[in-house]
């Protein structure tokens, strides 16, 4: 179980990561989505040891990274943005060495290495130099050498970043098996990726945490229904029928694909069903139905929103709050929900 | 440790790069040991090692140059950060495959003494002394280059400034009688020195805390020991260089004699600038 409390970096007065807090349990796929720039490679890095932050503490199985960090880093296995490989040696060299470094024996050494070969197929390229290898095989290197060791948490940074699509179903297909085993982290900027492979999802942005739910409670989105509606007829008569109707917050009127047809889209904050109601209440009036959709909000229009919001809310902090010796006032965002 | 040592030696002689600069020292060293010996007829094994230190010079800055500005570079020093070894495990195993990669050759180099007394007279005991005094040197020298290497990212870089900090030490024997002789001056200039290890280990350890501590700590006494006996401070900054200079502590061994001083000096320098480059690599992780 990684335990974050209050983690925060600054690069001198710009605020990489703002006091974050936030638990991960063991035996899930946690995905962190944020946009470039949002501070997901500064968290991981400071997760892995490889990061110092200016304020706050890691604790990995209940071990401080900072202060026992050893142990704590016993507990995890690291893949970074670029994959940190040794061009001059060859997979199985380079294995050997990580395990090596991760204190297990010869014996285990040996044997973990061939298991992580084979969990990663790169058995067929254990001899050739890594110089020599493909983006994904070496990402695939990369990979096998986080999983030495045996650690119980696996953290990859963007590790599909760069691969073809075949690559990137691949590792996919990868991080699913070894969510079945492991408590795996995955960075990324792209959706899909955190929706195809993650259980659950922090979403970052301008270094806070901005969500922190179970996958399936994002793509239930915000709880309101929007239908997009066709009905010919006049457009103030159409919208006279719709404004009789409670719990319709608002109409915006598209521009008309086809002639007499008016094109709009409702929002009923209450999620309530006002399909039916809306059909009889336009068929008394005489106004045909052309079409009437139901909009799901997108995994993309929920994160952008909350991303965005997250940035503009920060804007108004930095005009609201005067600067104090060239930091901003820190303030306890990241609650777990 | 036993694996980043293993690691290195796995790169070092899988690449040309290792044999390399093995193969340079081996030449210079021959060329040097046929020229002093059988041409000129010198009886003596510290000369062509007096010679080998122009080698050393452009050497060990090769050797040292990808230590760690190769790892920052490639960034693979993310891996060495997050695998369960101490900065002093790293630095040390890097150190004594570089180390190893130097006394290689200079192995085959320790077979010359006792070919060379086969055809003439030659004190065993003063070359294998010198030769003792030529290992310091070398190991001491690939400490300080490791340090410089473990400053920049760029590997070219790392080169250039090992071979200006090297041949900063060559001429420091020379160069101490150009500073100050007098109290006052040697004074100030440990004072600049107190200050800027105050302001290293400011920035390596982002504590502005501890750097006024440590500057404070080491100005008072000097200042307090200033008022109460200034002749302590007389010549002080010509014979600290006197001291300091690596090469210099050299001539000692090169003249057959065993120096317990510049053995220590050695041996100060080598853990003091792994010190350093600990402190370096913990200052990345800082920043």
């Amino acid at each position: 179980m990684i335990e974050i409390k209050q983690l925060t970096k600054h690069y001198g007065t710009h605020v990489a990561v703002d006091c974050l807090n936030f638990k991960i349990n063991n035996g899930r796929i946690y995905g962190f989505l944020g946009p470039n720039g949002a501070g997901k490679s500064t968290t991981m890095n400071m997760i892995a040891g490889c990061l110092a932050p200016t304020s706050g503490t890691v604790r990995i199985n209940g071990f401080d990274i900072f202060e026992e960090p050893i142990k704590a880093k016993q507990c995890i296995g690291y893949l970074p943005e670029k994959p940190p490989l040794y061009d001059e040696l060859t997979p199985f060299e380079y294995l050997r060495f990580v395990a090596e470094a991760k204190e297990v024996s010869y014996e285990r050494a040996l044997r973990q290495v061939h298991e992580v070969m084979e969990l990663t197929q790169i058995d067929g390229v254990k001899d050739r130099l890594i110089r020599n290898l493909s983006k994904g095989t070496r990402q695939r290197v990369g990979i096998a050498q986080a999983l030495l060791g045996n650690p119980d948490i696996i953290i990859l940074d963007e590790p599909t970043v760069g691969l073809d699509p075949k690559q990137i179903t691949e590792i996919r297909a990868l991080i699913r098996r070894l969510g079945e085993i492991k408590t795996v982290i995955v960075s990324s900027h792209i959706l899909a990726e955190i929706s195809e492979t993650c259980d659950h999802v922090l979403i970052l942005s301008e270094g806070k945490l901005v969500a922190n739910v179970p996958i399936a409670e994002l793509q239930g989105g915000s709880g309101a229904m929007r239908l997009k509606l066709s009905v010919r007829g006049d457009e103030e008569g159409v919208i006279g029928v719709l404004s009789a109707i409670d719990g319709i917050e608002s109409c915006v009127v598209g521009a008309a694909r086809e002639v007499g047809v008016v094109d709009m889209t409702l929002t009923v904050p209450s999620g309530e069903d006002l399909r039916d109601r809306i059909f009889f209440d336009m068929a008394e009036h005489r106004y045909a139905v052309i079409s009437m959709e139901r909009e799901e909000d997108t995994l993309e229009s929920i994160f952008l929103s909350l991303t965005e919001r997250a940035a503009e809310k920060k804007k108004q902090e930095k005009r609201t709050t005067p600067e104090r010796d060239g930091e901003y006032e820190l303030i306890d965002e990241g609650k777990e929900r | 440790m036993s694996a980043i040592y293993r690691k290195e030696m796995k790169i070092y002689l899988s690449t040309p790069f290792g044999y390399a600069v093995m193969a340079v020292l081996l030449f210079f060293m021959g060329v040097f040991t046929v020229f002093f010996h059988f041409l000129s007829g010198t009886a003596d094994f510290s000369y062509p090692l007096v010679a080998m230190e122009w080698v050393l010079l452009v050497t060990v800055p090769l050797l040292t140059m990808r230590s760690i500005a190769e790892e920052r570079h490639s960034q693979t020093d993310q891996l060495l950060y997050s695998l369960p070894l101490r900065l002093r495990e790293i630095v040390l195993g890097k150190y004594l495959a570089m180390l190893t990669v130097f006394l290689l050759p200079t192995a085959v180099a320790a077979l010359y003494p006792l070919l060379l007394s086969a055809f003439g007279k030659l004190s065993l005991a003063a070359a294998y002394t010198a030769l003792f005094g030529y290992i310091l040197l070398g190991a001491s020298l690939i400490a300080v280059c490791s340090f410089v290497s473990s400053l920049v990212e760029n590997q070219i870089l790392a080169a250039v400034l090992s071979i200006a900090v090297s041949l900063c030490f060559y001429l420091l024997d020379d160069f101490s009688s150009l500073l100050p002789t007098g109290a006052l001056g040697s004074f100030l200039l440990c004072i600049v020195a107190a200050l800027l290890c105050g302001v290293f280990l400011w920035r390596s350890s982002k504590s502005l805390n501890l750097g006024l501590l440590t500057a404070l700590v080491l100005v008072l006494p000097l200042s307090v020991l200033y008022v109460v006996k200034a002749s302590l401070f007389e010549e002080l900054a010509p014979r600290f260089a006197n001291v300091i200079a690596l090469f210099g502590r050299f001539e000692a061994f090169a003249y057959g004699h065993f120096n317990i001083p510049a053995t220590v000096l050695y041996l100060t320098v080598i853990a003091f600038f792994l010190f350093l480059t600990v402190r370096s690599m913990e200052k990345r992780r800082i920043s």
